[in-house]
């Protein structure tokens, strides 16, 4: 069979293997998320669990995995012969009691990820299909893995995983040959590997159950209870689960360390793995002066004295009483602020290519809860199948779904039929697709001199940049057109290449004239061929410019002949649009790109207004 | 009729392309190449033209999934008792033959459920029973998955393949049938990067990349061109032609892979390795295990028993290519010697 990597041959991720541990300890932790870069072994830790406690089942979700897996449904050769309709359990009941490794988790489907949540927060599997309704238990540990370069994973799951580690490669010379060692040796004699690491594996496994043992005799004082709410409530967490989760996993440590008792140092140890991702932003305008702050502080501790068990019912008085750097832990607190320093210095550069900076913004900008991607049900026979409903013609039949429609019904069928299987129209069942909308994202760049002002086009490189970055997680199809001098030119026909944009980026000469009208016909056409050959794809322009139109197309007056085919587009096109106005206050204030903006009936902003961050967002609502 | 391919030794040039094919060969957990060219460069032809020297497996006469005789067995039985064919095979042994290992070739256009397995709906039809279909995970077990244009492939899919490749394993799940079955197969994919770019998670699964271009020197051009179109005036003739050279090649290629086991590495070696990985901030741990086999294997196709530091060097040059870059939108680039 499988041979799987010991536990304990693995070099350094201590963070990794501790919240394991616990969530192996004490299952009511709620399961861990692992985040981090590919290769840091996420998947052979998981896996690594087989050879620590082989009588837990781990019960790895595919990523193709439909409804039917997951929470169960009709045996189909069971109802056929038993003209009943018969259950077969789906992933959710079976891995009742062990534990559901979902890698890759934030590329699991959406309507999936919900049914499983239901099932992780109830501990139980309500199955309601075909005839069929029954109730399961689930109570397992989800385990799940993610790359967050990959796009990240929707706010309410994230809250859902107890625990959450962050791995990173190993940095030191000496560490990273030990791995290389180890893993070459597992590759060349697998067998003889595990032997060597047979006892440890064992000790640790034993400890572990161990643990589980104490579990409940492990004493929470209450002066702890407290400290937990008040770290709590010091990481702007939202909601009661942190508190829950860090005292369960308080105690789950100290059951591995052998304490009678959860210490502070206890407390300190599981923490983070508690906070890390459910740590808010502050908003920005809650700035309160330390005293009123202390005063609810004290509040919130004289209510916890009366009402033992941590739920403050006046929570709204701590989700905004609070500011940033007065965590108890140290490292909490570095954390907080280094996560400020570089939020901010997005904005001071936002021009430059500083993209990794635009991409620890992008992990905020998700928890903000914008994290969806443009999916579309469609009625082309694309996309992926996700489910399966009652059919109205023959077009795009779900053969599966209409066996399993018709199979309660077959004894009674066949009793005036001949063929094998007899199905009627009402069994007949349709694909129901999801396609990701391709949003086609163009950008129209004004590279006339006017945007020569060099801090005007560094602006605008850094919000294009931005876009570009997130189009290229949503895998958005992205198009180029400047204009300048005397026309407009499709620098980057509509293409999937996010790169090949960031590339064309930098090299946008600046200087000349203002064909906008050009551009805008440009433009629109552009879309108009896109949507022929994809009639799903959304286009939105983009278009960046002081409005300062001076080469017309029909008429005399160039800023009349934009305004004028501006609305044209307006009247024959299906496009959004979002105008991005580059012009300086205070001079002269023409508010031509706003005009436009009005015109075209799009979103408007202000170059200097708009923060790389605010104008994704923009993008992302539009959207 | 036979078809023939153009001969793998008769092609001009790209050895760096070459190699890193026949180092796959050699070792198959180098876990694949990606080939990133223009049209034109040979990319397609290179890949397919090495059915002829890949090595021979031994399989079970009658099995889709291509499971080890060796190693796999239980899973022969489980499949044959899924598939409903099931009864006393553990009285009858199987016939086990030998055969070449497979190039499965993954179309842009697949779907899902050809990819990972389905149901057999026609069987479900007929019978009233279930019964397993296998997908293309399960016919590139132990063999080649070759995927043209990568990086048009459907995002879906993609996810599939990095699900397959990262576990090893494959899951059918569907109408109530469960089967988990080893998919383990060396990925190779090419992709015209003119057309876009694969995803951070999918590039770092192969273990080895290289960039071709059209070859420059015009005499160099002429002889493509002469062999080609002597290859399709007599593709049998010339075959034949190059049937020697076809030999000695699988030949060497057979003494490497057997040969593999004895390549001694020293610490030295895996310090260098490990401080070219560092130097150049690659993430996670993969390449330093990559660069070490494929310097491995390097070395035994060089008829050697010990690594020099060139087979490092040339390892470097395929295993960090693609893993270099930090950020999403630089451009992967050959300055990593």
């Amino acid at each position: 069979m499988y041979t799987y990597f010991p536990f304990t041959a693995i070099v350094g991720q201590k963070n990794m293997k501790l919240a394991l541990i616990l969530a192996l300890i004490n299952p009511k932790i709620g399961g861990v998320l692992i985040q981090g870069e590919k290769g840091t072994g996420k998947s052979t830790i998981v896996r690594s669990i087989h050879s620590l406690l082989p009588l837990i089942k781990i019960y790895i979700l595919p990523l193709s995995s439909d409804v039917d897996n997951i929470i169960g449904g009709i045996d189909l050769e069971k109802t056929i012969k038993s003209g009943k309709p018969m259950l077969e359990s789906g992933i959710i009941s079976k891995a009742n009691s062990g534990i559901l490794y979902i890698d890759e988790v934030n590329l699991l489907h959406d309507y999936l990820v919900e049914t499983i949540l239901s099932a992780v927060s109830s501990g139980i599997n309500i199955v309601e299909r075909e005839g069929i309704s029954k109730k399961q238990m689930s109570n397992f540990i989800l385990i799940g893995s993610m790359n967050p370069e990959e796009g990240d994973i929707r706010p309410q799951l994230l809250d859902r995983f107890g625990l959450c580690v962050n791995v990173k490669g190993e940095r030191d010379i000496y560490k990273r040959v030990k791995i290389l060692d180890r893993r070459i040796m597992f590759e060349m004699d697998p067998k003889g590997f595990i032997d060597i690491y047979k006892t440890k594996e064992h000790m640790l496994g034993r400890r572990i159950l161990m643990a589980r043992n104490r579990l409940k005799n492990i004493y929470l004082k209450k002066e702890l209870k407290d400290l937990i709410v008040k770290i709590c409530m010091e990481n702007n967490v939202s909601g009661h689960r942190a508190e829950i989760i860090m005292a369960q996993a308080a105690m789950a440590y100290a059951a591995f360390k052998n304490h009678k008792q959860v210490t502070i140092r206890d407390i300190n140890s599981v923490a983070e793995f508690v906070l890390y991702h459910r740590r808010r932003k502050i908003p920005q305008n809650n700035h309160q002066d330390t005293e009123t702050k202390e005063k609810t502080g004290n509040n919130q501790e004289n209510k916890k004295n009366n009402n033992t068990h941590s739920r403050p019912n006046s929570n709204k008085n701590h989700l905004t009483s609070h500011n940033k750097g007065e965590d108890i832990k140290p490292h909490n607190s570095s954390q907080g602020s280094k996560y400020k320093k570089e939020s901010e210095k997005i904005y001071e550069i936002g021009a430059v290519f500083k993209t990794k900076d635009f991409a620890a913004k992008k992990d905020r900008l998700y928890r903000k809860g914008s994290g969806r991607r443009s999916k579309t049900l469609t009625s082309l026979k694309q996309g992926r199948y996700i489910r399966a409903r009652i059919g109205k013609n023959f077009d795009d039949i779900a053969i599966d779904a209409t066996i399993r429609a018709a199979a309660p019904y077959q004894l009674l069928r066949k009793k005036h039929e001949t063929s094998p299987i007899v199905i009627k129209q009402e069994d007949i069942r349709q694909k129901v697709r999801e396609k990701k909308v391709g949003n086609l994202l163009l950008f129209v760049v004004d590279a006339s001199g006017s945007m020569g002002a060099k801090a005007r086009m560094i602006a605008t490189k850094g919000a294009i940049m931005s876009l570009l970055l997130n189009a290229y997680q949503k895998r958005d199809k992205v198009g180029m057109i400047t204009f300048r001098r005397r026309d407009a030119t499709l620098v980057l026909p509509p293409t999937s290449s996010v790169e090949m944009a960031a590339k064309l980026l930098k090299k946008i000469p600046v200087g000349g004239k203002t064909p906008l009208s050009h551009a805008l016909v440009k433009a629109a056409d552009t879309a108009r061929i896109e949507l022929i050959k994809d009639p799903s794809i959304r286009p939105i322009l983009i278009i960046i410019t002081d409005g300062k139109a001076n080469i017309p197309l029909y008429a005399k007056n160039p800023i009349d002949d934009m305004l004028v085919v501006a609305q044209k587009i307006k009247k024959y096109y299906q496009i959004e649009h979002l105008v991005i106005d580059t012009e300086d206050k205070g001079r002269i204030n023409l508010g031509l790109g706003k005009r436009l903006a009005d015109i075209l009936g799009g979103y408007y902003f202000k170059l200097k207004d708009i923060k790389a961050d605010d104008l994704v967002n923009t993008v992302r609502e539009i959207i | 009729m036979k078809q023939y391919l153009f001969p793998f030794s008769a092609i001009v040039g790209q050895d760096l392309m070459k190699l890193g094919l026949i180092l796959n060969v050699i070792n198959p957990s180098i876990s694949g190449i990606l080939i990133r060219g223009e049209k034109g460069t040979g990319k397609s032809t290179v890949v397919r033209s090495l059915v002829d020297i890949l090595p021979r497996i031994q399989v079970f006469i009658d099995d889709p999934f291509n499971f080890s005789p060796d190693t796999e067995k239980e899973f022969y039985y489980e499949a044959k008792k899924i598939m409903g064919e099931g009864g006393d095979e553990k009285h009858m042994p199987p016939e086990i033959i030998e055969r070449k290992v497979r190039i499965v070739e993954l179309p842009i256009g697949v779907t899902e459920d050809r990819v990972v397995g389905t149901l057999d709906i026609e069987y479900a039809l007929k019978k009233g029973k279930k019964r397993l279909e296998p997908g293309l995970l399960a016919l590139a077990h132990r063999g080649i998955l070759y995927v043209d244009e990568i990086n048009l492939l459907e995002d879906h899919i993609v996810d599939i393949l990095l699900d397959a490749a990262a576990m090893g394993i494959n899951t059918i799940e569907r109408e109530g049938l469960s089967f988990t079955h080893p998919a383990k197969f060396v990925l190779i994919g090419t992709m015209n990067p003119e057309e876009g770019e694969l995803r951070p998670q999918l590039l770092d699964r192969f273990g080895l990349c290289v960039e071709v271009s059209g070859i420059k020197d015009p005499e160099q051009r002429l002889i493509i061109m002469d062999r080609r179109l002597e290859f399709e005036k007599d593709p049998k003739a010339f075959c034949k032609k190059w049937e020697k050279e076809q030999e000695n090649l699988k030949n060497r290629i057979q003494r490497a892979i057997s040969n593999y086991h004895k390549v001694k590495i020293s610490k030295e070696d895996k310090l260098k390795i490990v401080s070219r990985c560092i130097e150049n901030s690659v993430d996670g741990h993969r390449a330093d295990i990559v660069i070490l086999k494929a310097a491995m294997a390097i070395a035994a196709y060089e008829g050697r028993e010990e690594i020099i530091p060139e087979d490092i060097d040339m390892a470097c040059k395929m295993a960090l290519f693609h893993r270099k870059r930090k950020k999403p939108f630089d451009e992967p680039s050959n300055g990593v010697i």
